[in-house]
């Protein structure tokens, strides 16, 4: 354990050496996770899509009316055709658009002017003229903000591109920091030391760095949302932004090292004949 | 007679055929007790490299066996070899240290890397100093010592976990009398510290020139094809 920190340390130290590398593939791991995230989270789709409209029939009920009466009347409009749903307000209660009710009210939900129309007679024969008034009020629901689908296509691309630059940026890193650790490197291997346990250590090194771009990440994720998840348009185009607490965990701490293993596996491979021992002859 | 504690590494009918099948080993045996110094002399491509690499099992033989302090290396698991590894001594050509760190922490460098901490690590320090010469110049840059004094700072190095057995891969290459004279004393007062060396070089007069009998001489010729 304590050869294994220690090889680790020394590595990390070699590699402070290219801090500039090291930084922005830090920086570029945020960005894929990142850029995977908004391909994810981000809700594309038409503008139109989502809105809609409703009608709601208020019908104002006579005092004479007791309330199981009132609850069986209740009953026998819900079951007519084209209604949606039936619910009540005492008088002083807020109506739907706006305004109170006069005095005790049953609405009756339709998603169709002509059925809420035509429900105004159905009323009026099932409630035996205990109806003292009929209204009709119209209900338009805007759509909600959407992201046009481009989004997540252009979400898709910075994925692939950020990803290839973090593979680029950490194979360059590791063969600079590779070149400066060469002779510790063929020393312990000369020494006896296991190949694995030394690119075990590299890839371990990678894994810091990368963590660096995880955190990054994450303290951008909460403090963004933190600024602007309360505004209903953020709230509209990528609602799982707003409401997934364990997201940017999930992304920032598991796949966001994971992702940065493999590039620092990838890097070895990619590296690798630039680290191995200096041959000598037969 | 001697005991498996005298015997550092034992050699017995090794073979070694390459790919294209020249035979750089046929029937190759020899041992190498713990206060001896051999030395392994052959031109170019006799095998002197390879048989420091059998010996370290980089590479298997096509037939023999390969007894270090007692333990035959062709039988060991991966982990037990590792171990038994650690207690190689290995100096390649050409050598390497660490030319930024100074002679005592190029020691503790490796030591370190091993997990030798402490008294054990102290006592290393300590033994390959003194053994190699290095005592008053523990403080020395690697990069600012002489030709010669970087191939014994190496030897240091590999001495410094008490090895035992040293194996030096032509030490003595292009370096002057006087170097070569510094790199053969400190064999000697390694061997003198109960390490064992093998020595590998392709200067026939080399050992002689230095007063060594017929018997430290393992001679090697270039393989035949097979």
């Amino acid at each position: 354990m304590t050869r294994g920190l220690f090889i680790l340390g020394e590595i990390l130290r070699a590699s402070f050496r290219e801090w500039p590398r090291w930084l922005g593939f830090s920086a570029a791991v945020a960005l894929v996770l990142a850029s995977g995230s908004a391909m994810v989270l981000l809700q594309g789709g038409k503008a139109e899509e989502g809105g809609g409209a409703a009608w709601v029939t208020v019908a104002y009920i006579s005092e004479e009316v007791s309330d199981p009466e009132l609850n069986q009347l209740g009953w026998d409009l819900w079951k007519l055709e084209g209604v949606k749903r039936v619910s009540f307000r005492f008088a002083g209660d807020e109506l739907p658009g706006g305004g109170v009710a006069e005095s005790r009210a049953l609405l009756i939900w339709t998603d169709d002017e002509a059925v809420a129309s035509s429900l105004k007679e159905e009323i009026s024969r099932l409630a035996q003229g205990k109806v003292t008034d009929v209204e009709i009020v119209a209900l338009h629901y805007p759509s909600p903000a959407r992201l046009p689908p481009l989004s997540r296509v252009i979400s898709l691309v910075a994925l692939v591109f950020f990803a290839f630059v973090s593979l680029v940026l950490v194979r360059s890193a590791a063969v600079r920091t590779l070149d400066r650790w060469r002779n510790e490197w063929n020393l312990l291997r000369f020494s006896g030391i296991e190949p694995w346990i030394l690119t075990g250590n590299f890839v371990g090194t990678v894994v810091l760095w990368g963590l660096m771009g995880c955190i990054l990440y994450v303290l951008v994720y909460l403090g963004l949302r933190g600024a602007v998840g309360g505004f209903p348009g953020v709230r509209e185009v990528a609602p799982g932004y707003v409401t997934s607490e364990a997201f940017p965990y999930l992304v920032g701490f598991i796949i966001g090292p994971i992702w940065a293993a493999l590039a620092g596996v990838l890097s070895l491979l990619l590296s690798g004949s630039q680290s191995q021992p200096e041959a000598s002859e037969i | 007679m001697l005991g498996t504690y005298d015997i550092a590494i034992q050699v017995s009918e090794l073979c070694f055929v390459t790919e294209e099948g020249v035979a750089v080993f046929e029937d190759l045996s020899f041992t190498l007790l713990r206060d001896e110094i051999k030395f392994v002399v052959g031109p170019t491509l006799s095998g002197k490299t390879l048989l420091l690499k059998l010996i370290l099992r980089e590479l298997y033989p096509t037939r023999g066996q390969i007894l270090v302090a007692g333990r035959n290396i062709l039988r060991l698991n991966s982990r037990k070899l590792a171990k038994l590894r650690e207690r190689i001594g290995y100096v390649p050509y050409p050598p390497v240290i660490l030319p930024h760190r100074t002679v005592e922490e190029n020691l503790r460098f490796k030591l370190r890397a091993l997990g030798i901490k402490g008294e054990r690590a102290e006592e290393g320090v300590e033994k390959a100093l003194s053994l190699t010469g290095f005592g008053p110049l523990k403080e020395l840059l690697a990069y600012e010592l002489g030709e010669g004094e970087k191939r014994v700072l190496a030897m240091a190095v590999a001495i410094c976990n008490d090895p035992v057995v040293l194996l030096c891969d032509d030490p003595f290459r292009e370096l002057s009398p006087s170097d070569q004279a510094r790199v053969m004393d400190a064999l000697r007062s390694i061997r003198n510290g109960g390490i064992a060396s093998l020595v590998t070089t392709d200067d026939l007069r080399l050992p002689r020139r230095f007063g060594f009998p017929d018997e430290a001489i393992l001679p090697l010729r270039p393989g035949v094809v097979a």
